[in-house]
C-alpha cells in the first residue's frame, strides 16, 4: 500500500512538473496569436490538470502526509476563471491566468509535496 | 462606435500601463496585466515577415506596434488603424510618441479620406502587393474587424485594380515614351554636361520658404547653376528668375498645364522619355535627356533614339532627381532653396505654385519631424520619403559640400544648414556664364551628332514593322484567351487542354518577340504591373481556373488594344 501510495506521489509531482511547462507553452502560443492550436493543446491541458486533481484528493482521502500541505482550492478557482476567459475567447486574459497565476500556483503545490 | 466602450487603463505587474476595455457588459485587456511589453514581443515575433507592409488593426496602448516596429527593415512600414479615438488618445499618452518613425503610419478608422490617401500612397510605392493584415489581440472582440477588412479590401480594389486608369496611364505613359521619340533625337545627354562644372549648383524646389529667396536667386545667375524642379519653374518665372535648367519628369497633363502659359524657351529642359510630350512639343528651345534607373526599357529606347541619354537614379520626386543630376554636373557645392519637406508657416507649397495645400486640408497622416531651426515640423507621407531618398542618396555618396538653405524646413541629415546669403557670399562670387557654356555644351554635341530627318522616318518603320508581328500575334492570344475563358466556365476539359496547347505556342512566340524587341516591353511592362495587383483570394478550384483565365484574356486582349494603340501613335508621327 505504501509503495502504492509513493507511486501516486512520484506521479503527482510528474504531472506537476508537466503541466508547468505546458502553462508557458500554451501562454505563449495564445500570445503568438495561434488560438487554434492553444485552444487544442488546452484540451489535453486540462485533462492532465484534472488527473492532477483526482490524484491528489485521492492521496487526501488516504490522508497521505505527502499532500497535507496542498491546497487545490485557489487552482480550482482559477480554473473557473480560465474557463470563463475560453467562453468569452478573452486570450491576452487566458495566457495571463496560465502564465503568471496558474503556473505560480503549481509551484507552490510543487514547493509544498 | 465611441460610445460603445469606457476605457480603464491600470498599471501592470511590470509597472507598465495596461488597457481594460469595457464593451457591450464585457470587460478585456487588450494587453496583459502582468508583462504587457514581454507579451507584444512575443506576438510580434510570430507574426513578422520581413519585407512586407504590415497593417495593424489596433493600437491598444503602443506595445504590439512598437514590438514590430523594432523588427522592422529599412525599407519595411506599419500601417496601424485605430478604431476607437479614445484608445488612440491613451496611447498618445501612453507611448505613442516612441512610435514617431517615418515607417510607421497611425490612421484611424473613422477618417476615410486619410485613410485612402495613405493606402494610395502605399499602392504607389508598391507596398500593397506585399501586405499582411493583423489585428491586435482582443480587438476582434470590441469592433467589427471584417468591416476594416472589407474596407481595405475596397480601397485596394479602388486604388489599385481600378484597371481602367492603370490602362489610361499604361496607355499615357505609352505615349509620351513614343511621341517623345522625334525629341529624343534631336536633345542632347545628360551624360554631356557630366563633370564639366566646379561652380555651385542651386536645387530650387517649390517649398514655402522659396518666397524669401526669390531675389537672392536673382543675384546668382552668374554664380551658380541654377536648377529648377518641376513645378518650382513656373514661380521663378513669374517672379523673374531664370533658372538655367528645367527638370521635369512629369508625364501628367496638368504639369503641362502650369508651364502652359510660360515663356522659357532658351532655358534648357532637362526631362526622362516619360515626361508629357506637349511639355517638349511647346519647348521649342535645347533639350537634355536622361533615363531613370530601373526602368527596363532605357537600353532599347536608348538604340532606338542612337544614343546613351545618360542615367539618373529613380526617385519619388523630381527635386530627389534634381540632386543626383546636380551631382553629374558638378563637383562644387549644391545647396537647397525651397526644399521644406514640410509645411512650413502650415503650407505645403509656396504661393503660386498650384499644388499649394494648408496642413489643415491637406488630408493627409501628418508626422512631426525635425526641422532646422528646432521647432516642430509637420510633414505628409510624401515628404518624409523625399526626405529619406536624399539621406539614402548623401549617406550613400557623401560629399561635404551639401547645403540646406530652407532654415525652416526638415532637417535632412548629409547637408549643412545654412542662410542663403551666406552661401552665396562664401560659394557664389566668381562670376561664370554658365548660359553659354550650357550652349557650347549643347552645340557641341549637336555639331558631332545631330540625327537626320531619314533616320526619324526609317527608325519609324522598323518600329511599325515590328509592331505588324506583335499585333498579328496578339491578336490570336486574345482570341484563344477568350475562348479559353468561355471554356473553363463550361467547365468543357477537352477543349480547354486544345486551347491551353495552342495558347502555350503562341505565349512562346510573344515571348520571343518580347525578348528582342523593346517596343512588347514597353506595352507589356505596364501590363504585368496591373496584373500583379489583381486582387486574388482563396477560393475553391473552379473560381481560381476561372480567375486565371479571366486574367490571360485581359492580358492579351490588352496587350492587343495597346498594339492597336501604339500603331496609331506611330501612324500619327509618320504623318506629321
Amino acid at each position: 500500500m505504501e509503495r502504492q501510495i509513493q507511486d501516486l506521489v512520484d506521479s503527482v509531482k510528474e504531472c506537476l512538473a508537466i503541466v508547468i511547462d505546458e502553462s508557458s507553452d500554451i501562454a505563449e502560443t495564445f500570445q503568438a496569436g495561434d488560438t487554434g492550436k492553444g485552444n487544442q493543446k488546452v484540451l489535453g491541458y486540462l485533462e492532465n490538470i484534472s488527473c492532477l486533481l483526482s490524484a491528489i484528493d485521492a492521496l487526501h482521502r488516504g490522508n497521505s502526509q505527502a499532500v497535507a500541505n496542498v491546497k487545490t482550492d485557489t487552482l480550482q478557482n482559477l480554473l473557473v476563471e480560465m474557463e470563463q476567459a475560453m467562453l468569452t475567447r478573452d486570450y491576452v486574459l487566458l495566457a495571463d491566468i496560465l502564465q503568471y497565476e496558474i503556473k505560480e500556483v503549481l509551484g507552490e503545490m510543487q514547493g509544498a509535496l | 462606435m465611441e460610445e460603445q466602450i469606457t476605457l480603464q487603463i491600470e498599471t501592470s505587474k511590470s509597472g507598465d500601463s495596461t488597457l481594460k476595455v469595457y464593451h457591450k457588459e464585457q470587460v478585456y485587456y487588450l494587453h496583459s496585466k502582468y508583462y504587457p511589453a514581454r507579451e507584444a514581443e512575443t506576438w510580434a515575433n510570430s507574426f513578422y515577415e520581413e519585407g512586407k507592409l504590415s497593417i495593424l488593426i489596433g493600437i491598444g496602448l503602443g506595445y504590439y506596434a512598437k514590438a514590430l516596429v523594432e523588427k522592422l527593415g529599412q525599407d519595411d512600414r506599419i500601417l496601424i488603424i485605430e478604431p476607437y479615438e479614445k484608445i488612440f488618445k491613451a496611447a498618445q499618452d501612453n507611448s505613442l510618441a516612441e512610435l514617431n518613425d517615418p515607417r510607421v503610419i497611425f490612421c484611424l478608422e473613422k477618417d476615410k479620406e486619410m485613410l485612402g490617401n495613405i493606402l494610395r500612397s502605399l499602392i504607389q510605392q508598391r507596398f500593397l502587393q506585399n501586405s499582411k493584415v493583423f489585428v491586435a489581440p482582443n480587438y476582434d472582440k470590441i469592433t467589427d474587424v471584417a468591416e476594416i477588412n472589407d474596407q481595405l479590401k475596397r480601397s485596394f480594389k479602388d486604388y489599385s485594380v481600378d484597371i481602367n486608369t492603370k490602362l489610361l496611364l499604361a496607355h499615357d505613359w505609352q505615349r509620351n515614351y513614343l511621341k517623345n521619340i522625334k525629341y529624343a533625337m534631336q536633345s542632347c545627354p545628360l551624360t554631356a554636361f557630366e563633370k564639366k562644372f566646379t561652380c555651385p549648383v542651386i536645387i530650387v524646389s517649390a517649398g514655402p520658404s522659396l518666397q524669401e529667396e526669390l531675389e537672392n536667386l536673382k543675384k546668382i545667375y552668374h554664380h551658380a547653376i541654377i536648377l529648377s524642379a518641376g513645378s518650382a519653374t513656373p514661380i521663378l518665372l513669374k517672379n523673374d528668375v531664370r533658372p538655367h535648367m528645367i527638370v521635369s519628369i512629369d508625364g501628367h497633363i496638368k504639369m503641362f498645364e502650369h508651364l502652359e502659359e510660360m515663356d522659357y524657351e532658351e532655358i534648357p529642359l532637362c526631362y526622362a522619355p516619360i515626361t508629357q510630350h506637349k511639355i517638349l512639343e511647346q519647348h521649342t528651345g535645347a533639350k537634355i535627356i536622361f533615363q531613370a534607373s530601373g526602368i527596363d526599357i532605357a537600353d532599347w529606347y536608348n538604340s532606338v533614339i542612337g544614343f546613351e541619354t545618360g542615367i539618373v537614379t529613380m526617385a519619388p520626386s523630381v527635386a530627389n532627381f534634381c540632386l543626383d543630376i546636380a551631382f553629374k554636373l558638378t563637383s562644387g557645392p549644391i545647396c537647397f532653396v525651397g526644399q521644406d519637406l514640410g509645411y512650413v508657416g502650415g503650407f505645403s507649397h509656396a504661393e503660386g505654385n498650384n499644388n499649394r495645400v494648408s496642413k489643415e486640408n491637406a488630408k493627409l497622416e501628418m508626422l512631426l519631424v525635425d526641422s532646422n531651426d528646432g521647432n516642430p515640423l509637420y510633414a505628409g507621407y510624401d515628404f518624409v520619403l523625399m526626405r529619406e531618398w536624399f539621406e539614402k542618396y548623401l549617406y550613400e555618396d557623401s560629399r561635404n559640400n551639401i547645403y540646406n538653405a530652407s532654415l525652416h524646413g526638415a532637417k535632412i541629415a548629409g547637408t549643412h544648414v545654412i542662410e542663403f546669403e551666406r552661401f552665396i557670399d562664401e560659394y557664389c562670387q566668381e562670376k561664370i556664364d554658365i548660359k553659354h557654356r550650357f550652349e557650347e555644351i549643347i552645340e557641341s554635341w549637336n555639331e558631332t551628332n545631330r540625327s537626320k530627318k531619314d533616320d526619324f522616318d526609317r527608325l519609324m518603320k522598323e518600329l511599325q514593322d515590328s509592331l505588324y508581328k506583335i499585333k498579328k500575334t496578339t491578336k490570336i492570344a486574345s482570341e484563344l484567351s477568350e475562348e479559353l475563358l468561355r471554356k473553363v466556365k463550361q467547365r468543357d476539359e477537352k477543349n480547354i487542354n486544345r486551347l491551353l496547347t495552342k495558347m502555350s505556342k503562341v505565349d512562346n512566340k510573344i515571348m520571343s518577340l518580347k525578348n528582342k524587341d523593346g517596343l512588347l516591353l514597353l506595352i507589356i511592362q505596364l501590363m504585368v504591373d496591373i496584373l500583379i495587383l489583381w486582387d486574388e483570394e482563396d477560393e475553391d478550384e473552379y473560381k481560381k481556373r476561372v480567375k486565371i483565365a479571366e486574367k490571360n484574356w485581359f492580358f492579351y486582349s490588352n496587350l492587343y488594344n495597346m498594339s492597336t494603340t501604339v500603331e496609331e501613335i506611330l501612324i500619327d508621327e509618320i504623318q506629321s
